[in-house]
């Protein structure tokens, strides 16, 4: 980039040129340990004996590489069972949550008369309201249907889309073209095979990359749990892991002297647990995460 | 709206034919849109006006038979009377006030660092964008521990270097701020969308200005920032409205009081705490509610304000 122009203008500019690119690299490096630090500890002392973490809990490398933590952890919660659950308040949540989401969308970009416009602006004004003022009168209401400490509370609501995923979406299928859809028209299809046939095949990447997203926002999700799930056995992993802490006084001032005895061993090797998933994931979609992470910030 | 891809057709004397062709658009309308409207009027249009009225009651869960419209009341006492609310709401905004440009300065800066045409850009994107995918409650797992005062490794560092060593989360003059840290190690989301903002300047924009002899700072103050400056707003709203409505970490590190000494209570674990905890008193609660969206709302409202005066929107 950097043009003929610039380099005859001002000489010595390719040494200086050299040094701005040697403190880009050593800026980027320096970012990267301190934001890998609490990475690299983490996986090291999953692979410490609780020993070796009470002599000295700051080494990363391990002394040797023990791998009696992880069955360990797995004994000190309920891990499969707290899986299950998590898995239950996040995929099939997910899966109607996006599908209805489209189809709500496919409403607002398709059929713009003066009502479902007001609709579309009332739907981006409940953007604004916070979840602290709709969710006492939602738990009351969920108290009398009895589904307090079910995974209704997650189930139901999902069933209606999201407000942010159908306002993206709708984006999106405004900039379909109209072509694609007369042509369909005339060849006979209906609103909902234009839908099915012709705007869905077109939209796989932001309904992924919202997917994605959307499994981000549930996995990691603490609030709802703790307002809805309350027995243990319902409980999620974030609430498993929560409660491994307060277990081993690693959550509350408890005094420092337990501090000392917390076996970060184990906790490690369950935070790991609790957050591999989402690693493996973002792996194989990453695309599809910095995607969703591009559309929070597409401006209304 | 006029020029729609299928705009309404005319209602006014029309035949039965066309009469029916406008039943049927608006129908097959409603029933595309009809998820999302049984939803919000379940979900969100009555849970308002309930919580509205909530909020001037003296509603608990327990005991239904004993609520009493009590006026202003709530809000009242929230103003004079309630000091753990003071406290929570004072953390929570000292808590946004940190945090927000902290992370912001942060993820431009590694933004701008990445845009630099750098060798591996998506490695060192990955890595910086890690820590926003890690559950919250992992999160603080591994900080507590980096930052035990005694042992952690933080404070072995410091302790190696002649410098003094904090109490972290351990003392109440610095567990905020070690919360902020923790918040700023999540600055990845927003430096992906901040990298897309610099990836949209126009690139003959800054060739020009370089062939006009501005050096890379004068470039990046008077074309990049203004030129990004949309991306960097909506980051502000975003950040300050998710600061101030942080839970995990507040409830996770400080229990229902703020452990050590109400330094890490927030506003939103405060309502959590009122409302869900024994005595369950949601009509305070609900006033609570409303007291953070209004707050929100002014937050947002005086960001708009100085939108106006430094954000820069082309085509405009």
């Amino acid at each position: 980039m950097a043009s003929n122009a610039h380099t005859y203008k001002t000489p010595g500019v390719n040494l200086s040129r050299i040094l701005e690119r040697g403190l880009v690299y050593f800026l980027l490096a320096a970012i990267g340990i301190l934001v890998s630090l609490p990475f690299l500890w983490v996986v090291g002392n999953s692979f410490r004996t609780f020993q070796d973490v009470l002599r000295d809990i700051t080494r990363i490398w391990p002394e040797q590489f023990y791998l009696g933590n992880w069955p360990e952890a797995l004994s000190k919660f309920p891990f499969w069972s707290y899986l299950k659950n998590t898995l239950i308040i996040t995929i099939p949540p997910i899966i109607t949550s996006v599908g209805s989401s489209a189809v709500v969308a496919y409403g607002f970009a398709r059929f713009r008369t003066r009502w479902t416009g007001l609709l579309f602006t009332l739907m981006l004004a409940t953007m604004m309201v916070p979840g602290q003022i709709t969710t006492i009168p939602i738990y009351v209401m969920f108290t009398k249907l009895r589904w307090v400490d079910t995974f209704y509370p997650f189930l139901i609501p999902a069933l209606f889309g999201s407000t942010f995923d159908i306002f993206l979406l709708r984006q999106f299928f405004l900039n379909v073209p109209r072509d694609l859809a007369d042509a369909a028209r005339v060849d006979g299809a209906n609103e909902v095979q234009i839908f099915r046939h012709v705007y869905l095949p077109l939209s796989t990447a932001p309904i992924a990359a919202l997917v994605v997203l959307q499994f981000l926002g549930r996995w990691n999700d603490y609030y709802g749990p703790s307002v809805y799930l309350m027995s243990q056995k319902n409980y999620v992993l974030q609430q498993g892991l929560g409660y491994l802490m307060s277990v081993y006084g690693a959550s509350l001032g408890t005094g420092h002297d337990t501090m000392n005895m917390v076996p970060w061993n184990l906790l490690s090797a369950a935070s790991i647990l609790v957050t591999i998933p989402i690693i493996v994931i973002f792996f194989f979609a990453q695309k599809q995460f910095i995607e969703g992470v591009r559309f929070t910030g597409l401006k209304g | 709206m006029a020029t729609s891809p299928m705009s309404s057709p005319q209602t006014k004397r029309m035949n039965p034919k066309r009469l029916w062709k406008s039943v049927r658009f608006n129908l097959t309308a409603l029933a595309f849109i009809s998820p999302w409207l049984i939803g919000f009027l379940l979900f969100m249009a009555y849970p308002i006006f309930e919580s509205l009225r909530l909020s001037f009651t003296n509603f608990r869960l327990l005991e239904p038979d004993l609520m009493q419209y009590v006026g202003w009341n709530n809000y009242k006492f929230m103003f004079t009377k309630d000091q753990v609310l003071l406290r929570a709401a004072v953390n929570s905004a000292m808590y946004a006030i940190m945090q927000v440009p902290l992370v912001m300065l942060v993820g431009l800066g590694a933004a701008v660092l990445l845009n630099q045409k750098v060798r591996g850009m998506s490695f060192w994107r990955t890595i910086f964008f890690l820590p926003s995918l890690v559950p919250p409650v992992a999160t603080i797992v591994v900080f507590r521990a980096l930052f035990d005062p005694g042992r952690g490794l933080i404070n072995k560092v410091l302790g190696e270097l002649h410098l003094p060593q904090p109490g972290w989360f351990a003392s109440s003059d610095t567990a905020l701020l070690t919360m902020v840290i923790m918040g700023a190690w999540g600055f990845g989301g927003g430096m992906i969308i901040m990298l897309a903002g610099l990836q949209d300047v126009p690139r003959e924009m800054l060739e020009a200005a370089e062939i006009d002899g501005a050096n890379s700072s004068q470039r990046f103050w008077s074309i990049t920032i203004p030129m990004i400056s949309p991306v960097l707003f909506f980051n502000l709203i975003m950040g300050c409205i998710g600061a101030l409505q942080v839970f995990t970490q507040s409830i996770i590190l400080g229990g229902s009081t703020g452990w050590p000494g109400g330094s890490t209570l927030f506003y939103n674990v405060y309502v959590y705490v009122v409302a869900f905890q024994s005595p369950y008193r949601m009509g305070y609660a609900s006033a609570l509610g409303w007291i953070l969206f209004i707050g929100i709302l002014v937050v947002t409202g005086l960001n708009f304000l100085l939108s106006k005066r430094y954000v820069f929107y082309t085509g405009e």
